[in-house]
């Protein structure tokens, strides 16, 4: 049974996953490729995705690292609740952000403007696209850098306090060395993250004419007579980037180990008040006021005016449409279906590659983790190449379902994978020896024991498929529509009220469905 | 219901390490055998080689009339087809099954109904002294009841042969002798085929018929209580 299964799950990690990618590398490399690289405007693009991606791990790595720092080794008030308030924009993806971030700042009629002055915040601009794609992508520098923190001996920070170091010297001499192969690993993804984004920087650079690789890839896909190969040319640039987060894994400290007995904690005395201050700003900036714009323009009939006269459901009746009804049906039906598909897939690559000994059972636990890692412009594009000939899947549900489960089946597969370390072979063993063979066993005894990281490989999966955009927008034909792509619509074409109602109902999903995970998995998961 | 056990020329190496030198062993039908030795001596590898959750790299291992495993011939019965029973050392009893659900759980395997095997099963806790105690969870029982559980697991499926793996040692003193004294109580009443692995020499010398004595995976000595009781290895450990 192992022996069948193992080569299932390598077949279905490599045409679902790698063989796409493979197919654009392929396709993308070939004659020409240099035209379209030497292009002035692909040039000019990788520019400003270089300059974006560096300008928003810079201040990722800023916010996060404060953070991480200050709700681990300082006396600050409201650690808790502010360890859990910081990370939400951890499940809120990227465009819902850019969206609340154009009701707050659209230089004409942002509500912060309509306080502070027209035009005096201006969202479609290099900076604004920054703030936003930093405030998305802050939260995996914090959390890497407070588990690194959480698991290194502040001892370590109080011999050097005994040696005579002031709080500033203990910081620089002591914990950033500590934090700092977590800041590497963790600023590797967020640059990686910020090249691969695709819905943000359509939304808030092309008014500004900010041009980046993404951007340019969908545009090659749907304008161009030569597009698909095209796009292939420059998603070979963007695969690059996914290459970032391998190279700077730094040297970690061989100390970092061990569970801290105690906190060890910074005073921050007369800095007390000040830090205060400017950490529960930065919260209502950053996740208060983003939530309310996006709930406050679809609660209330005109934008801004915060009374209760004005408080309406209204808007709600675009749920009654058509179109959206669909879309919302597709996009639960899929997202439903891929966390089910990966949780069996992503369920036996880890069993095969925790529980059995045979050979290259990391390689495909590897190679199952590669589509995580690579942008989701580059793996939709590899799939409508793979899904042409003979099989043509193109503008069906059926590829859509294959990217997510492609893009996230890793995501299931570690969970899994997890849970199944905690559990000791000889459970299974005494199964064997009552007579049980090997579905049985899998059936009475594995299933049953990792059904709680079995459930949360599951949300893990469905919340990041339901609120896709990336791929949805490449693969998705007409006719074809998830919550995602009519929200996308809705914007553009629209305004913003519609498009917030959408973004309410996503939001309003994906926390409580961040809430199961959490109860489910006993705090392990989510937020 | 109890079976001879012989095993020819048994080998088992790991990473190049002779684990199990060549052994020679046979056991008669309804007899209790103990392997005795230190940690590391090779005798766990011998029961779980019989057990099937190990494959020899020389050598065969019969039950009965029938060959299990036969390293030239390739001959091999998975472990849930070889009808051996075994008690583990951790116990091994699922946390997330009743008690009754756990000693039930070869009847079900067997695709017995519900109304018989909970009965069967009530049976034998009864046998091990937990008659009461079928609808608790495992994680509500001590050690010593959970290791009943797990004997009684062994016991209902009425195997040929009933392989022990230092099934006491993690119990106190008081408990490992009321303990061992029941299980050759119920080996006794039942008749099947019992091979008990353990380091504690007075646990073998009490519960066996004959003894196995084994060092760095070689068979030192071979006999009953009474032959081996003098062995200078047993005077040393």
């Amino acid at each position: 049974m192992s022996r069948l299964g193992f080569w299932v799950a390598a077949a279905l990690v490599v045409i679902v996953g790698i063989l796409p990618l493979a197919r654009v590398a392929w396709e993308g490399a070939g004659d020409g490729w240099w035209d379209v690289v030497l292009d002035e405007e692909s040039r000019s693009a990788l520019v400003a995705t270089l300059k974006l991606a560096l300008a928003t791990t810079a201040l990722a790595l800023l916010i996060g690292g404060a953070f991480a720092w200050l709700s681990m080794r300082t006396d600050l008030p409201g650690r808790r609740v502010l360890r859990t308030l910081l990370t939400v924009p951890y499940i809120v993806p990227p465009y819902i952000s850019a969206v609340a971030w154009i009701n707050l700042a659209n230089p004409q009629v942002g509500l912060l403007n309509v306080l502070l002055g027209e035009g005096v915040l201006n969202v479609y601009s290099f900076g604004g696209l920054t703030w936003v794609l930093a405030l998305s992508f802050y939260p995996y520098v914090l959390l890497t850098v407070r588990a690194a923190l959480e698991n290194s001996d502040p001892a370590l920070e109080d011999a050097a306090r005994m040696s005579g170091a002031g709080t500033w010297r203990v910081f620089r001499d002591v914990s950033l060395p500590l934090m700092r192969p977590a800041l590497a690993t963790s600023g590797g993804l967020v640059f990686m993250a910020t090249a691969s984004a695709y819905g943000a920087p359509a939304l808030l650079g092309a008014p500004a004419r900010i041009d980046v690789l993404s951007t340019r890839i969908y545009e090659s896909l749907t304008s161009d007579l030569d597009g698909l190969r095209q796009a292939s040319a420059l998603a070979t640039l963007l695969f690059g980037f996914a290459l970032v987060p391998l190279l700077v894994r730094a040297r970690r400290h061989a100390v970092v180990s061990g569970k801290a007995s105690r906190p060890s904690v910074v005073r921050l005395g007369r800095a007390r008040f000040p830090v205060v201050l400017g950490v529960w700003s930065f919260v209502l900036i950053a996740v208060v006021l983003p939530a309310l714009a996006v709930c406050g323009t679809a609660f209330f009939r005109i934008a801004g005016d915060f009374s209760f006269d004005n408080l309406t459901s209204e808007n709600f009746n675009v749920l009654q449409r058509r179109e959206i009804r669909d879309a919302l049906l597709t996009s639960v039906g899929l997202a439903v279906g891929a966390a089910t598909v990966a949780v069996v897939l992503g369920g036996l690559v880890a069993f095969l590659a925790i529980k059995t000994r045979h050979r290259g059972r990391g390689l495909v636990f590897g190679l199952s983790a590669i589509p995580l890692a690579t942008p989701g412009t580059v793996l939709a594009i590899g799939l409508i190449l793979l899904w042409t000939r003979p099989i043509d899947l193109r503008n069906t549900v059926w590829i859509m379902l294959i990217a997510y489960v492609a893009k996230y089946v890793a995501l299931a597969a570690r969970a899994i994978g997890e849970g199944l370390g905690t559990i000791d072979d000889v459970l299974s063993d005494a199964a064997r020896m009552s007579g049980a063979g090997g579905w049985l066993r899998l059936r009475t005894i594995w299933v049953p024991l990792v059904l709680p990281s079995i459930v949360a490989g599951w949300f893990l999966v469905f919340m990041p498929s339901f609120s896709e955009l990336t791929m949805s927008l490449i693969l998705a034909g007409p006719g074809l529509d998830t919550i995602g792509t009519r929200m996308w619509e809705l914007q553009e074409y629209e305004g913003p009220t519609a498009a917030s109602v959408l973004a309410t109902v996503v939001l309003g999903l994906v926390i409580t469905s961040n809430i199961v995970l959490r109860v489910v998995s006993r705090g392990r998961y989510g937020i | 219901m109890s079976s001879t056990v012989t095993l020819s020329c048994l080998r088992k190496i790991y990473d190049g390490n002779h684990v199990v030198k060549g052994i020679d062993l046979a056991v008669a039908g309804g007899e209790f055998v103990s392997l005795l030795g230190a940690s590391g001596c090779g005798k766990t590898t011998v029961l779980r080689l019989v057990a099937g959750l190990e494959t020899p790299d020389e050598g065969s291992i019969d039950v009965g009339e029938r060959c299990v495993c036969d390293a030239a011939l390739g001959t091999w019965v998975p472990p849930e087809d070889r009808r051996i029973g075994m008690v583990f050392q951790s116990y091994a009893v699922w946390p997330h099954m009743s008690v009754l659900d756990n000693v039930a759980y070869p009847l079900r395997v067997r695709g017995e109904r519900r109304p018989e095997r909970r009965a069967r099963a009530g049976e034998v806790l009864a046998l091990v002294g937990l008659g009461d105690l079928g609808a608790r969870r495992p994680a509500q029982l001590s050690g010593g009841q959970q290791q009943r559980v797990a004997l009684a697991r062994g016991l209902i499926m009425e195997p040929d042969v009933l392989l022990l793996d230092e099934p006491l040692s993690n119990l106190d003193a008081k408990l490992r002798i009321r303990m061992r004294r029941d299980i050759r109580r119920i080996q006794q009443e039942t008749g099947f085929t019992v091979i008990y692995v353990t380091h504690d020499q007075d646990e073998a010398l009490e519960i066996s018929d004959r003894l196995v004595i084994m060092d760095a995976g070689e068979i030192l000595a071979l006999g009953t209580p009474a032959e081996v009781r003098d062995h200078p290895f047993l005077s040393t450990t």
